[in-house]
Parts: C-alpha cells; structure tokens; sequence
C-alpha cells in the first residue's frame, strides 16, 4: 500500500482582483514506503505549492479547493521502535479514515497536523541546506526539534538521539557541542539531515535542496542524500527545477507543467523514454556538460497565466503537435504503455508510466520530430 | 596555441583587484595592517576580435569583478587592461565616450537591469541618446525597433510602449540585450546573462546571442558558473579559483580532458541526466579559504588531491596529501582542543594526541576517494597510513602544540623539509595537453609571457 496517494488535489490562491490563481489542478500520484519521488517543473508550475500544501504550510491566501491527500500513518498502530504509537491518538472519528486506514491531511486541524509534522512528515525548506542557526549548538538544535514534537520525551534521551542520529549521517557524536560554523560544508548538510530525521519520519520533503549551490557542495549535497537514503528507510519528495539533480536521486518522477502533472514514470522511463511533449522539449532545452551540443532547443512561448486558463491542454499553445481535442479539454493520465489502446483508459495509480497527452499512442513519432529545430518554430509562426 | 595569430581586441595583463584596503577603526585599535580581499590576482589572458570566451568558476572566484573590470565599471589594482590598443587607464574623456559606446553589458537579472518606469522603447533608445547616436527622435525610434526585431521581440512596435512589468523573464533579457546591441557594439560581457531564467526559455536566449554573434560581429565574455552554459556558449574557457585564472584553453578540450585537479574536481561535480550513469564524485577536502588571507603557493594546494610531496617525502602521497591538510588546518586555527570538545579525556595525554590525528588526518571525501576502512565518524588509523616516521612525529609534536593552543610552535615544526612546492611557489601558466595550465604537475618553465592563449575558433 502507498504511504502517500494524492487524489485529484486542486489548490489555489486568493489574489486581490481577479479570479482565484489555479496553481495545482487535479494532481494524482502515489509516493510508495521508502521511495524517493521527484516532482520536477519550471517556475510557476505548482510543485512547491503542492509541497507545502500536503503539510498545510500554505501562503495565508492559499487554500486546498478540492482533493484529498491520503496518508498511511496518522494512525495509532503507526508505532515507534519500541511498539509504542508515535502520536497521541488523533480522534480518527472526526475525520475521514478510509476503510485501508488511509486518512486525509487536509482535514486535520491545526493542532493535529502540527503532530503530522516532523513526526510523520518532515520538511527540509528552500535555502535550508547551508542554513543551520549560528548561535546554537548543532545538537541542541536536533533536541529541540525532538523536545518539540515529542513532548514527553527527556533532556537526556532527547540529547542521546540527536548523538545517534549525527552519527548515522557520519558525524561524530560529539561534534553535536559543535557551532554550524565549526563544520564544514559537507558535514553542514549532512546535520541538517539528521535535523529532518529528528523525529523518524515516514517521508522527508525537499524543496530545491541543491539551488543555488555551488556546483562542489551540490555534489555534496547529492552525496548525503544518496546516503540518507541508504541509511533510513523514510520516503522523500524531491522537488527541484534541475533534471539532472533528479535524475541523480529520484526513483520515480512527476513532472509539472501549469499547475498539472504531465507525465509520471521511473526515471528510466522519463529520461530514456519522455512521453510527454513538454518533457520532450524540457529535455531539449537542458544543456549537458557530457557531450557536445550543435543546438539546444528552445520551447517558443511562455507558461500559461493560471488565473484564467483556457479550456484546453495547458500546454497546447505552446506544444508543436497540438490538435483538434487538444484544444477542449486538459487531457487526463494516459498509460504510455498501452500504446494506441492506452487512451481508451485513464491510467489506474498502480500505472507507473503515464503521460497527459491525447497523442501519446504517436508518441514514437512525435519524439523523432521533438528532435528538429523546425518542429518548433512552426509554433511561432502558426500561434 | 602559443603563437599569436589571431586579432586582439582585449589584452588583460598582470590584472589584480584588491576591495577593502582601507584601515578600518578595528584594524587601527589592533595597529593592525589591512587584510584586503583578493578578488583577482595577477589575470593575464587575450581575446581575439569574434571570440566567445568564458569565465568560470564558483562564487567568490573573481569571475564578476574581472567582467566588471573589463567594462571599467572600476579600474584594477595593478596591471593594465588594453582595449584595441588603448589602455583603459589612459584614455581621455573622448576616449573613454568612444569605449563605452564599443564595450556593452548584459547584467544577471533582467528583473532589476532596466527601469520599471521606462518603456521598453525609452529603455533601448536611452543609450543612443547618452552616446550622441541618431539626430532626430525618429530617428532614434527606427533604429530601436529595428534593434528589438533583432533581437527576436517582433513585430517590435508591440513591445514599444510597454512596461518591463509587462513582459516575462526571457522577453526583459531581449530588451536588455536589445539595450546594450543598438549602440553596435565590437564587445559585449554577459555576466550570468540566463541563471534567473526557466530552463525552456534559456536556450532562446542562449541562441540568440549566438545569432547576433555574426550579425553584429561581436566578441563575447560570457561569465557562467554553470559549467553546462559554458560549454554551449563558449570556444575558451577559463577556470577560475580564488582570483587566479588556474586553466585556461579551447573549452572542449578542457571540458573533456582537465589538467588541473580543480577543474577536474569542478567538473566531477556536475550531476548527469542519465539514469543508468554511475557519476564519479568530486574528490575535493574542505572548503574555499578566505580571499583576506588565501593559501601560499598555488591557492588550491591545501584541498588538492593530487599535492606534490617533496623529494625527501619517503612515504606515499596520499598520506602527504593528509600532512598538508593538517598543516592547513593548524595555520587556520581549526584543529585544537576545540577538536575534542566533549570528549572526556586529558588534554596533555598520548591519547588525546593520537585521537586528534585520528580525526583530522581523515578526509572529508566522498566514500569512494577515502581509505577502504576510513569514514568521517570514525577518523582513521594513523599507523595505516604511509607516513614516514619522522613525519608522524612532526604532526604528533604538532598536535601536542595545538591542543594547548600554542599554535606558532606546532607550525614552527613543519619546517622546509616537507615543504610541497605547492605551497612554497605559486605555478605559473605552463603548457599541457595543449592549453596554460597553473599546476606544478605539468613540466615545463612557467610561461612568462603575458599572452596567455589565442583563438583556435577560427583556426
């Protein structure tokens, strides 16, 4: 069963003329125990609106208009190591609990989701990756994140952990009486994991981890979290703007393009096998340093203004192979695998390859053509 | 790439900037001298007219104030900079209106580099306006409009009257380039010119300037810390580390095969869009030291994998590459008895000495360049490493020093005798695999001539 199952989520924001800014529309994906997901898109794109709102860390004019986010382990039987269930016991009555045991995030209260956080959920915020606080102790930092949200817990048991948990990301213990800026860089990032990893979350959150890093400390960077993914059996959500930092951590992907998903799939399958048309011209435009390159391609037009998106796929007016139904509707997730009969279905969650597009029984054909210069300069001239 | 045969526009030679020289009150108090910051240090490179050459490197580098320096946005420290056989220094006020009508700038952020409160037409013809160009009004407005068709904002009249609020990220950097090609420029330096725009409108934006390249007959100096862009972009490339230009050559080349350790480790580091592609990691200890007070000798040599161990060295270089690093964190106060904080142990006892090798000889390395049985939390064990025995008693005696923060005696036992020319003398330019490497691995006389590489785009 999935540890987290995002069901048609809408989220919006409350502008002060004009209608509400649509920047998540009916989003769907899954994110199994202890697999790393990435959710990759430009800016604008929604992901991490969406990832704030699965912890209820939205903007004050940001609300969740329709969908549910179920989440396997707001539930007492969720239990620590010793057996002991990790959260007082939120009054399950109270919200919908799903017969599977499945319950939504967007129906806690504050107060309950507060035990969502960290505990269940934790959140390792733009920017935090270099950013520990100056003037207190590395370790007493982690202790006041285990002393917070697990008040029973004591000073020396809370002090003990944070040892346990620098020395499972490679510090040494005692470096916990340490200043941030008595660590180097490699080992700043490493402590902010073990910072997320305070309370043994089920999922760790990370929004853009490496932007705006120099290139040696993202390598860093992708270094600890390749390591914290071997050493801790939590799921992660990745999102980031950069392909190749995904393509280095995640096992499966979604990518976003006008508050929707275009395209979910393994990272084989999108990087060896895109199948979306947005996902192909992303992929054109993404300069390499391996190999030398004649031309990028660029995707001629601008991402749509979600106040007032039209009827009709978000990314047609800029998508080289837009036609007729294209043009009514946003299409839905179609199985890439099932080929020409793909479309008669939308793809079911267990679906692992899928992509929003009504052509994707051609989409052979319309990978060869995404390849040429002239398939997508014929947008500029036709729109 | 020795001989010159190709057309300088720009010869930089023995450039340096130095910021903050002057006395602060603390320094006064201190009757201290003035610590200022090295952003660039003695930078000699040519560039030929039609060339793209880039600058890169990470933050602090000294790529920005190098850009800054060939616009004469400020002058340098020492060295001079000639511009088509002119040095900037000497010019006249005729001169230098002349100069900064020839020499353009496209800035990082197009969100900040033009006005709010000028039209997109205002924007592009106020130069002319600075520069003299054009008599009349109308005149000035056809050579805008003819500029921005240029420049891929067509049909131009559309964009004349707006707003830089009105336009998306990619269409204010077309009226930032627009602005700096309507005075015709002969060169243009781009200093990060697409890192605040979406990945699917950069290559637009990346084409462009290559388009204009041939149009306008430019040369470019495009300054990136994405190693990517500036294999795109660029014919030569210079890498550059704490204010010194470390490599410098036709880029690919130095993309594919890089001679100086730093700028393999800077392109270890850059993550790949392959899913079944098993990256090596950056073999890099450390982190950047301060440009107050950088490194002696060759400025990366204290995080260089690959440091040369003198001739009296008796033991292997991985274990020197751990006495440098030593020695570099004693000159840098970080080892002490700060080190063993927390740890229940006398500070004047063996076992103190023998943990505070333990933990700082180890390296702070990806796994796959440390010892089989070393990680960060355990340290390593010292008798496993390929020291000789008198340089393990150097560092022992060191370490004894250090923890009772004696620090001038615990360097005084390095000496000469372990002294890497590294550290002693800074590398000059030298010949290897074809393009100026700044490494004492490379045989050769340092290259004293100021030329540092020419063109082979053309060749």
């Amino acid at each position: 069963m999935s540890l987290l199952e995002i069901n048609d989520l809408s989220v919006r924001y409350r502008i002060q003329d004009g209608p509400d800014v649509r920047a998540v529309e009916d989003v769907n994906f899954t994110v199994e125990p202890g697999e790393t997901f990435g959710l990759v898109g430009e800016s604008g794109c929604g992901k991490t609106t969406l990832g704030k709102s699965l912890l209820a860390l939205l903007d004050d004019n940001g609300y969740v208009e329709s969908g549910e986010v179920w989440y396997d382990g707001v539930l007492p039987r969720w239990a620590d190591a010793n057996g002991e269930p990790k959260l007082e016991v939120i009054e399950s009555d109270n919200y919908p609990v799903r017969e599977d045991g499945m319950m939504d995030l967007t129906e806690l209260d504050v107060s309950d989701m507060r035990q969502v956080r960290w505990r269940e959920i934790a959140l390792i915020p733009q920017g935090s990756m270099n950013a520990l606080n100056p003037v207190y102790k590395v370790g007493d930092q982690i202790v006041e994140a285990i002393r917070i949200h697990e008040p029973g817990t004591s000073e020396k048991e809370a002090h003990n952990r944070a040892r346990d948990l620098l020395e499972r990301v490679g510090i040494e213990r005692d470096r916990a009486d340490d200043y941030a800026h008595e660590f180097s860089g490699g080992m700043k990032q490493r402590a902010v994991i073990a910072l997320a990893m305070a309370c043994d979350p089920a999922m760790v959150i990370a929004d853009e981890p490496t932007t705006a890093l120099d290139v040696i400390i993202q390598d860093r960077v992708l270094d600890a979290i390749k390591d914290m993914q071997d050493e801790f059996d939590a799921a992660m959500l990745i999102i980031s703007h950069d392909i190749s930092v995904m393509s280095e951590t995640c096992d499966r992907l979604g990518v976003m393009y006008g508050g929707r998903l275009m395209e979910t799939g393994t990272d084989e399958e999108i990087f060896l096998n895109p199948s979306n048309p947005y996902t192909l011209g992303l992929q054109n435009s993404f300069p390499t340093v391996q190999e030398e390159q004649d031309r990028l391609l660029s995707i001629p037009g601008t991402p749509p203004d979600l106040s007032q998106p039209a009827d009709q796929c978000r990314f047609a007016p800029r998508c080289p192979f837009a036609s007729g139904e294209c043009f009514n509707d946003h299409p839905p997730l179609f199985s890439v695998e099932e080929g020409e009969y793909g479309r008669q279905w939308e793809a079911d969650p267990e679906e692992s390859h899928t992509s929003a597009c009504y052509r994707v029984d051609e989409i052979e054909e319309l990978r060869n053509k995404a390849t040429q210069e002239q398939t997508w300069q014929q947008i500029t001239e036709t729109h | 790439m020795a001989t010159d045969n190709g057309d300088p526009l720009i010869e930089v030679r023995g450039v340096s900037k130095y910021f903050d020289q002057t006395v602060g009150v603390t320094d006064r108090i201190l009757r201290r001298d003035p610590q200022p910051v090295r952003a660039v240090e003695n930078v000699s490179l040519t560039i030929d007219r039609g060339d793209i050459i880039g600058i890169a490197g990470e933050s602090g580098c000294g790529k920005t104030t190098l850009g800054n320096m060939l616009v004469k946005l400020y002058p340098p420290t020492e060295g001079e900079i000639i511009f088509d056989g002119q040095r900037l220094s000497e010019m006249s006020r005729s001169d230098e209106r002349e100069f900064r009508k020839r020499v353009q700038m496209i800035f990082q952020d197009p969100f900040e580099s033009l006005n709010p409160r000028m039209t997109v037409l205002d924007s592009v013809a106020e130069p002319l306006k600075i520069n003299d160009m054009g008599e009349t009004y109308q005149q000035r407005r056809d050579r805008a409009i003819e500029v921005l068709n240029d420049v891929g904002l067509s049909p131009a009249e559309q964009f004349l009257d707006q707003y830089p609020g009105e336009l998306s990220g990619g269409e204010r950097q077309r009226v930032a380039i627009a602005r700096a090609l309507v005075v015709d420029p002969d060169f243009i330096v781009a200093d990060e010119p697409v890192s605040m725009l979406d990945v699917s409108i950069r290559a637009s934006v990346l084409n462009l300037m290559r388009d204009l390249q041939d149009e306008y007959d430019l040369t470019y100096l495009f300054v990136s810390h994405d190693l990517a862009l500036i294999r795109y972009m660029t014919d030569e490339t210079g890498i550059m580390y704490l204010g010194d230009i470390v490599e410098y050559g036709d880029t690919t080349q130095i993309v594919e095969n890089p001679q100086h350790p730093y700028t393999e480790a800077l392109f270890d580091a850059v993550p790949v869009v392959d899913p079944q592609h098993e990256r090596r990691r950056a073999n890099v200890a450390g982190e950047i030291p301060s440009p107050r007070n950088p490194p002696s000798g060759c400025k990366f040599h204290p995080r260089c994998p690959e440091v040369i161990p003198p001739d009296s060295w008796t033991g292997d270089q991985d274990a020197y590459r751990r006495f440098v690093m030593f020695q570099s964190g004693l000159e840098e106060r970080e080892i002490g008895p700060g080190s063993l904080e927390g740890l229940e142990v006398d500070l004047e006892s063996d076992e103190a000495v023998r943990m505070i090798l333990e933990r700082e000889l180890a390296l702070d390395v990806p796994q796959e360049h440390r010892l089989d049985d070393e990680s960060p939390e355990a340290g390593v064990e010292v008798d496993r490493l390929s020291l000789p025995p008198e340089a393990t008693e150097t560092l022992r005696g060191a370490a004894r020093d250090a923890l009772q923060e004696n620090y001038e005696a615990a360097l005084d036992r390095f000496g000469e005798e372990y002294r890497s020319i590294c550290a002693s003398e800074h590398p000059g330019f030298r010949t290897a695999a074809g393009r100026q490497t700044a490494c004492h691995l490379y045989d050769g006389q340092p290259d004293e001539s100021l030329t540092t590489a020419t063109s082979s785009a053309d060749d």
